[in-house]
């Protein structure tokens, strides 16, 4: 339990570093944020690493590596959502 | 023994209609039609003598996946693999939303706050209550009577500030 702990919590820091690399404010700046396409540091960064890392515990194992991806892949996906769906 | 499975098969339900009813109305659903096919329907609804906010809300439901959405496949998902399966849920559900052209709050929050409430409640009522209660829940908004349901529907937007 605490293995999986730490693997969960791995993607989510290393995705909020990528995140914070990649210049996606905290927050999106349109307003209302509940009409606002713009991808965010809080939403949906975090939810986007943790479902790929538990996709990927399920398929592959219990590996630090595939958490650190996750992390990675969950910010890559969260910056660059508007170009693999189409700007709204 | 069955009258106490259908008894948590009601208050999953019940769970089940606050949380999505109550999320889709916070983040806006009753307020404009995401699509051109949620407008329709609301429209449709307002010519039977319901309310267009309530339309709204049920063509939201229908063209995009939406906090209803999300709590069915997270129910289904934490009865399939707990609460990691909750999350892969609400990433699927994400996806679902952009692919719709919806920014994908309701579903994800949706989805995330079912699963916490059943792992909560998981030593009194299993997730598979969950999936029949939502069932229960979607076909009270949905499939029973869409006037009332939208009149319903519209007097909670109102009451939390999502439309007129």
């Amino acid at each position: 339990m605490g293995d999986i702990a730490i693997l969960y919590l791995t993607s989510l820091i290393i995705s909020l570093i990528v995140a914070l690399i990649l210049k996606l404010p905290l927050i999106p700046k349109e307003k209302p944020v509940r009409f606002s396409f713009q991808t965010s540091i809080i939403f949906p960064t975090p939810i986007l690493a943790l479902g790929i890392e538990a996709i990927f515990r399920n398929l592959f194992g219990n590996y630090i590596v595939l958490a650190v991806f996750a992390g990675l892949f969950g910010a890559l996906l969260s910056k660059y959502s508007d170009k693999l769906f189409g700007e709204p | 023994m069955e009258i106490v499975e259908i008894i948590k098969v009601v208050v999953a339900g019940i769970i089940c209609w606050l949380n999505f009813v109550l999320i889709d109305t916070y983040f806006g659903l009753p307020e404009k039609p995401g699509v051109l096919g949620a407008k329709t329907i609301g429209e449709k609804i307002r010519d039977i003598g319901g309310n267009i906010h309530g339309g709204y809300f049920m063509g939201n439901i229908v063209c995009s996946p939406d906090a209803s959405a999300g709590t069915l496949l997270a129910s289904i998902m934490s009865y399939l693999m707990g609460v990691e399966g909750g999350i892969i849920a609400a990433l699927l559900v994400w996806i679902g939303n952009r692919l719709c052209a919806d920014p994908g709050y309701a579903g994800t929050i949706g989805a995330l706050t079912i699963t916490a409430i059943i792992y909560l409640l998981s030593p009194i009522i299993e997730a598979k209550y969950f999936i029949a209660g939502m069932v229960l829940a979607i076909f009270t908004i949905q499939g029973f009577e869409h006037k009332y349901a939208s009149i319903l529907l519209g007097k909670i937007a109102k009451k939390m500030n999502r439309g007129e």
